[in-house]
């Protein structure tokens, strides 16, 4: 006769059926005579159930754990029959969703090759946010150059002019912050500022934002109201909008631009991120 | 602080290092998770858990930063819960308005948390018991098969199930 312990490593096989005729026999007959081992059949039969449904969610061909980060990161999964599975399975299209939302903006994919060089990875792309900034600077100053060369003839009707103002976001932090000064000189011939600001992606789909001006000596100006959000990659977002240069008021000086996201009602409890770009405006 | 004194203090319980690791969770958690129904707390707890049987297993092989494994066992951790939340809406539209079986709604109730339960557990055992128990209980093959797939014997693959049970009723407990 076996002792408890001895039946009790038996139990699991008791449940799923696989005990021979001697085996099962003992086993039933010590858990009608030993209450303890009621707990134990109990557990299993949990157990069972837990595992069955484990089993049926592998054999639905649902995305495992890493194939859904990886999809996630951005990394194209090469498997066919992945994507096939994501064409029609909701599940785990939200579960990548949800996965997706736990990055940072600035977060680097992360392979497994390339974990050691994730400093230098976030140190680069810092570097060349900066490159970007004083790219559309100089981008910015050569189309003022153009633009004053430009003589229309006094018959013709005078198009309105603008000056391109690129902002972007080069800060690693999200939500209210600022970024570095970038210049904007306007000469008497500029209408306004065809103003492009570049802001973090947002998971929230049809995300929509208002800007708002505030000039040097803060009068605060309302430039859009519902500004749509044009989505460039995973990461970065732009709007697009004009200021014409009346808002202005011809002040020189540093100006600040309030960028905040417009809230779906269906998100009801979410705080919408601002974002604060400064900029300088010489009037020649 | 290494990555390797960073697992030995956190294994020791220092404070510091656990304070460490639950700010790398909460990196992954910050956002707004709330909204699928997922607690910050409960994948703290879970992940902690997880981490703390891995490293005693020396199951991180130091492939990639510390602080990645961390996130990423977080990442799982998430999706676990988000799959078995899918899970209890599934069934629960396949119950109906009046589940079956029994008259006591909150009986029914409970045994629906037990199970949701005993999920989130299979989520934070070793992999190689879960394993174990899918080819006793799912396949349904004897101990003597699965001994002999293992080369050991029979005695052993006895144990290592009824262990395997004796550690998932430590987690169980954590639960509580």
């Amino acid at each position: 006769m076996m002792d408890i312990i001895e039946i009790k490593k038996l139990i699991p096989f008791y449940i799923a059926g696989t005990l021979d005729a001697e085996e099962y026999q003992e086993v039933e007959d010590a858990i009608q005579n030993f209450s303890e081992l009621q707990t134990e059949v109990e557990f299993w039969k949990r157990a069972l159930k837990a595992i069955h449904w484990q089993t049926l969610q592998q054999s639905a061909g649902h995305l495992t754990r890493e194939q859904i980060v990886q999809s996630a990161e951005g990394n194209r999964l090469q498997d066919f029959s992945v994507e096939n599975h994501l064409q029609t399975c909701t599940q785990c299209r939200e579960v990548i969703e949800i996965i997706r939302s736990t990055y940072s903006p600035i977060e680097t994919k992360q392979t497994g090759s390339d974990e050691k060089s994730l400093s230098f990875q976030s140190s680069f792309h810092m570097r060349m946010r900066y490159v970007y900034a004083t790219a559309a600077i100089f981008l910015v100053a050569f189309l003022s150059i153009l633009l004053m060369e430009r003589e229309k003839p006094e018959t013709q009707e005078q198009k309105p002019v603008y000056a391109q103002l690129v902002l972007s976001y080069n800060h690693s932090i999200r939500s209210a912050t600022k970024i570095d000064t970038t210049v904007l000189t306007l000469n008497p011939s500029i209408s306004g500022i065809n103003l492009t600001v570049y802001v973090p992606h947002s998971t929230i789909s049809s995300l929509r934002y208002s800007l708002t001006l505030r000039s040097p000596s803060n009068i605060l100006t309302p430039i859009a109201e519902q500004a749509e959000a044009n989505r460039v990659d995973d990461k970065i977002d732009y709007v697009q909008t004009n200021v014409m240069k009346d808002l202005l008021r011809n002040e020189d000086g540093v100006y600040h631009l309030i960028v905040k996201e417009m809230i779906p009602p269906s998100y009801d409890g979410i705080f919408p991120e601002t974002y604060e770009y400064l900029f300088l405006i010489e009037f020649q | 602080m290494t990555d390797n004194e960073l697992i030995t203090r956190f294994l020791e319980g220092d404070n510091e290092a656990y304070h460490v690791i639950v700010t790398w969770i909460k990196d992954v958690t910050r956002t707004h998770l709330w909204k699928h129904n997922i607690f910050q707390e409960d994948i703290i707890s879970d992940t902690t858990l997880k981490l703390l049987m891995n490293f005693r297993n020396n199951c991180f092989e130091y492939k990639s930063t510390l602080k990645t494994y961390v996130q990423r066992i977080a990442r799982f951790t998430i999706i676990d819960s988000v799959r078995m939340q899918q899970y209890q809406l599934l069934s629960l539209e396949a119950a109906g308005v009046d589940p079956p079986g029994t008259n006591n709604p909150a009986e029914f109730a409970e045994e629906r948390e037990q199970e949701m339960l005993f999920k989130r557990l299979l989520s934070l055992m070793d992999e190689k018991c879960v394993e174990l128990w899918r080819m006793t209980l799912e396949e349904r093959r004897h101990y003597k098969d699965i001994a002999m797939q293992f080369k050991v014997s029979e005695g052993t693959i006895k144990s290592r199930v009824f262990r395997c049970k004796e550690e998932a009723i430590k987690i169980w407990n954590s639960f509580s």
